[in-house]
């Protein structure tokens, strides 16, 4: 697929070329309850701080959901 | 919390992330015009993060104290999370006198309603060419599904 293939920016060739069949077929054996979360960088919007995400549960249960806009 | 990801349809209003500001300007736009109140936690440009648990438009994951898995589902049904926690957080507290917690594993399939008038409505606040385009993709979804 031409361009950045994670920000795709047509989504009917994103299907088209399997993407999003690929990532929910893979999701049921992707990472799996019991096993230990990831960390990664993420900025908050409200005022920019940068942290690992996995600082967050550290200290206390945590929902994380995904998502965008769109 | 909310991890903001790229967006999963992208259009002439609100296109897909080609600078992270502009990734940042589109997670404002979540608070702003959508309303959320939850912390929103960017990713970055790649999508390291999102890639890192599977990459599906709106999954979501609880992660218990401590840093171990707890529950994940590759679609968001806040009333199914909110039962999950509760019931998870109840038996914590309610350790059996003289006994002990044991914790077991589940697989489950569960159901979301989804309103298609509403969704369109939001393919077109996103731009024409993101409801054009997922009209295409339900074409494509039905040929490999006659």
């Amino acid at each position: 697929m031409p361009g950045d293939p994670y920000n795709y920016r047509r989504f009917d060739e994103y299907v088209e070329h399997g993407g999003e069949s690929e990532e929910f077929a893979a999701f049921a054996d992707h990472l799996h309850v019991g096993q230990r979360a990831w960390g990664f960088e993420v900025t908050r919007v409200d005022d920019g701080e940068r942290f690992d995400i996995a600082d967050l549960w550290r200290r206390r249960d945590v929902v994380m959901e995904f998502g965008s806009f769109t | 919390m909310f991890v903001y990801t790229r967006e999963a349809h992208p259009g002439e209003h609100v296109d897909a992330h080609d600078t992270f500001d502009h990734k940042l300007t589109n997670a404002r736009l979540l608070r702003d015009e959508v309303g959320i109140r939850r912390p929103i936690l960017v990713d970055d440009l790649d999508g390291a993060g999102h890639l890192a648990y599977g990459g599906l438009p709106n999954m979501t994951w609880v992660i218990g104290r401590g840093g171990r898995i707890l529950y994940k589902a590759d679609w968001t049904s806040a009333a199914n999370i909110e039962a999950f926690v509760r019931r998870h957080r109840s038996a914590r507290q309610q350790r059996p006198s003289g006994g002990a917690l044991s914790p077991y594993m589940t697989e489950q399939i569960e159901f979301r309603h989804v309103d298609r008038d509403l969704f369109y409505a939001h393919l077109r606040r996103n731009g024409p060419r993101a409801y054009d385009e997922f009209r295409r993709a339900e074409q494509i979804w039905a040929s490999r599904n006659p």
